[in-house]
C-alpha cells in the first residue's frame, strides 16, 4: 500500500497531536495527581494575589505599575510558565534522566529532530490547566481597564507574548543542552529561576538592571514589554526587536544543542 | 558499645560517604546555590521596592532578612520529599527497611551533609553580601551573641521540623505513586509559610497571626528574625514554645503515619 507523504511541518503536527493525545489519555491513570494539580492552580493564583496585595499593601501604584497591571504582568508570566512546562518544560528537565539511562540514545537514532523530540516528547494536561491561571489574570486587566486600551495594543501586546515563547523555549533549550555532554550541572536550574524573575515587573530592579535587562539578558522582553505593548506605553518596535533577538537566541541555542550532542557519551550497554 | 554510639557512628559514615559522593558533583551543587540566589535576590528587589512605599519597614531590613534567608535556608532544608519518595516509589525503601538500625538515621545524615555542604559552598558569597550590605548602610544585624546563640538553636529546631515535615509527606509515596503534585504542593505552602516568599513584617495582623501557628515559620523565618533581633522576649520565648510543641506534635504524627504506611507497604518497584 502506498503510504501518504507528509511535508516536514505536517509531519511534526501528526507527530505531536500524538504526542498531545497520549498525554491527554495518561491524565485518567493519575487522577489523585491531576485533581491536585487542579486545586494547585487555585492555590497558585490565591498566593500570587495574595502576594501582589501584600506588595502594593495600601498603595496605589508600585514602581509605577498599578495593581491591575501587576496582575497582567503576573498573568502573563503564569501563561508562559505554566503552557511552557505543559509543552516543553518538564521533557528538558527530565532531560538529564534520559542521558543518564541511555535513553537519550534512542532520541537521537529517531528520524526526527532531537532537539524538538527531547523539548515536546510529552505533554503534560495538568500544567495546561494551571496556565489559565494566567489567562483569567490578563482578563481580569482587560475587563477592568477594557474602556481606556484600544484594541491594536491589545493584538500588538498579544503577539508579543507569542513571541515570549519563542524567547522562554530558546532559553530552557540553551541551558538544557549542557545537559547531553555534562549531565548533572544544575544549569536547567539558573534557566527556571531567571525565567522566575519575570513575573515581576522588570522595573523593581532600578535604572542600572534595567537596562541589563534589556540588553545582555533580555528577559525585559518576556513579561514586561509585552504588558506595555498592551496597556500602550510601549512602542511597536520592541515587538520586533523582542522577535529578532529571540530568534537569535534559538539560532544559538540549537547550535549549543548540536555542540554537545556531539559531545554526547552513551550511558547504556 | 551502647545504641547511641552505634548510632553516631552510623551517622558519621553516612556523612563521609555523602561528601564523598556529592564532591563528584560539585558544579551542580554550585549551580544549584547560584539558582537560589537568583530567587532569593529577586524576592529581595520586589520587597526593597515595596518597603520604599511605607514606613514600616526598612530597606536594610529587608536587605538583612533576605541574606539571612539565603543563609538560614541551607541549614534548614529537608530534602527527603526528593530522594525517599524516589526509595517507596522504586522499590528501594525495603533495603533501608532491612538494615540494623532506623532508616532515618541514613536520611538524617543525607540531609545534613546535604545542608553542611551547601551552607560552606555559600558561605563566601553570603560574607561578601554581607560586605556589600554593610558597605552601602543596608545590613542591621550586630551579630549580638545571645541573638546567634538562640538564632543556632532556632536553627536546630527548623531543620528538625523540616526533617520529620519531609518524611511525613514522603511516606504519602506509599500510597500514591505519582508524588510530583503533592511535592510541589507542598513546596508552594512551606514557601509561602516559612516567609521566603512573604516576610511576616509585611503581612496585615491576620496573616502574621496564621503564619504564627503553622510550623513552616520556625523552619526559617523566626530563626532568622531572633538572629536579626527585632523580636522582643516573649516573642522569642512564645515562639520557642509554639515550635518545640509542633516538633513533638510532628514526631507523633511520624511516628503514627508510619505505623500505618508500613502495613499498606508492597515493597514494589515501578
Amino acid at each position: 500500500m502506498k503510504q501518504k507523504e507528509y511535508s516536514k511541518i505536517e509531519h511534526y503536527i501528526k507527530v505531536w497531536k500524538h504526542i498531545i493525545k497520549a498525554g491527554i489519555n495518561r491524565s485518567y491513570i493519575y487522577k489523585a495527581d491531576v485533581f491536585l494539580r487542579f486545586f494547585r492552580s487555585f492555590f497558585v493564583l490565591g498566593i500570587q494575589l495574595l502576594f501582589l496585595n501584600a506588595v502594593f499593601g495600601s498603595n496605589d501604584v508600585y514602581v509605577g505599575w498599578t495593581k491591575s497591571e501587576a496582575y497582567l504582568v503576573m498573568g502573563f508570566w503564569n501563561i508562559l510558565n505554566y503552557f511552557s512546562w505543559s509543552f516543553f518544560g518538564v521533557n528538558l528537565m527530565y532531560l538529564e534522566n534520559k542521558v543518564l539511562d541511555g535513553q537519550f540514545d534512542y532520541i537521537l537514532l529517531k528520524p526526527i529532530s532531537s532537539s524538538w523530540i527531547s523539548s515536546f516528547g510529552d505533554f503534560f494536561l495538568h500544567n495546561f490547566v494551571t496556565g489559565f491561571s494566567g489567562i483569567m489574570l490578563v482578563i481580569y486587566y482587560l475587563v477592568l481597564e477594557w474602556s481606556n486600551l484600544s484594541f491594536l495594543n491589545i493584538l500588538v501586546g498579544l503577539l508579543a507574548l507569542l513571541v515570549s515563547f519563542i524567547f522562554w523555549y530558546s532559553i530552557y533549550l540553551f541551558f538544557a543542552s549542557f545537559t547531553i555532554s555534562r549531565p548533572r550541572n544544575g544549569f536547567i536550574s539558573v534557566a527556571k529561576e531567571l525565567l522566575g524573575t519575570t513575573k515581576y515587573p522588570i522595573d523593581i530592579f532600578g535604572e542600572s538592571f534595567k537596562v541589563v535587562f534589556y540588553t545582555i539578558i533580555p528577559i525585559a522582553f518576556i513579561t514586561t514589554v509585552p504588558a506595555n505593548i498592551l496597556i500602550g506605553r510601549e512602542n511597536y518596535l520592541y515587538v520586533l526587536i523582542a522577535f529578532v533577538i529571540s530568534l537569535v537566541l534559538l539560532f544559538f541555542a540549537e547550535m549549543s544543542w548540536k555542540k554537545n550532542v556531539k559531545g554526547y557519551t552513551s550511558a547504556s550497554s | 558499645m551502647n545504641t547511641r554510639q552505634k548510632n553516631n557512628k552510623i551517622l558519621n559514615r553516612i556523612l563521609s560517604m555523602y561528601f564523598s559522593k556529592e564532591l563528584v558533583y560539585r558544579e551542580q551543587l554550585l549551580v544549584w546555590i547560584i539558582a537560589d540566589v537568583i530567587k532569593i535576590v529577586g524576592l529581595c528587589f520586589v520587597w526593597v521596592a515595596s518597603s520604599k512605599l511605607s514606613d514600616s519597614v526598612s530597606q536594610s531590613y529587608v536587605v538583612s532578612y533576605y541574606l539571612l534567608i539565603m543563609l538560614v535556608s541551607k541549614l534548614t532544608t529537608d530534602y527527603t520529599l526528593e530522594f525517599g519518595v524516589r526509595d517507596i516509589i522504586y522499590g528501594r525503601f525495603s533495603n533501608l527497611l532491612i538494615k540494623p538500625y532506623n532508616y532515618l538515621i541514613e536520611y538524617l545524615g543525607t540531609n545534613i551533609g546535604g545542608n553542611i555542604l551547601r551552607f560552606l559552598i555559600f558561605l563566601p558569597g553570603f560574607i561578601l553580601g554581607v560586605y556589600f550590605a554593610q558597605k552601602y548602610n543596608l545590613w542591621i544585624v550586630d551579630f549580638n551573641p545571645y541573638n546567634i546563640f538562640l538564632g543556632i538553636i532556632a536553627i536546630i529546631i527548623g531543620f528538625l521540623i523540616s526533617f520529620i515535615l519531609g518524611n511525613t509527606v514522603s511516606l504519602i509515596a506509599i500510597y500514591i505513586k505519582e508524588m510530583d503534585s503533592i511535592r510541589t504542593f507542598y513546596y508552594n505552602v512551606a514557601s509561602l509559610l516559612s516567609g521566603e516568599f512573604l516576610p511576616i513584617v509585611f503581612l496585615p495582623m491576620w496573616g502574621a497571626f496564621v503564619l504564627h501557628l503553622f510550623p513552616f515559620r520556625y523552619t526559617l523565618s523566626f530563626p532568622v528574625e531572633v538572629i536579626i533581633g527585632n523580636i522582643n522576649d516573649y516573642e522569642i520565648r512564645l515562639g520557642f514554645m509554639i515550635s518545640i510543641i509542633w516538633l513533638f506534635v510532628l514526631f507523633f504524627s511520624y511516628k503514627t503515619v508510619y505505623s500505618l504506611s508500613k502495613k499498606k507497604y508492597e515493597a514494589e518497584g515501578i
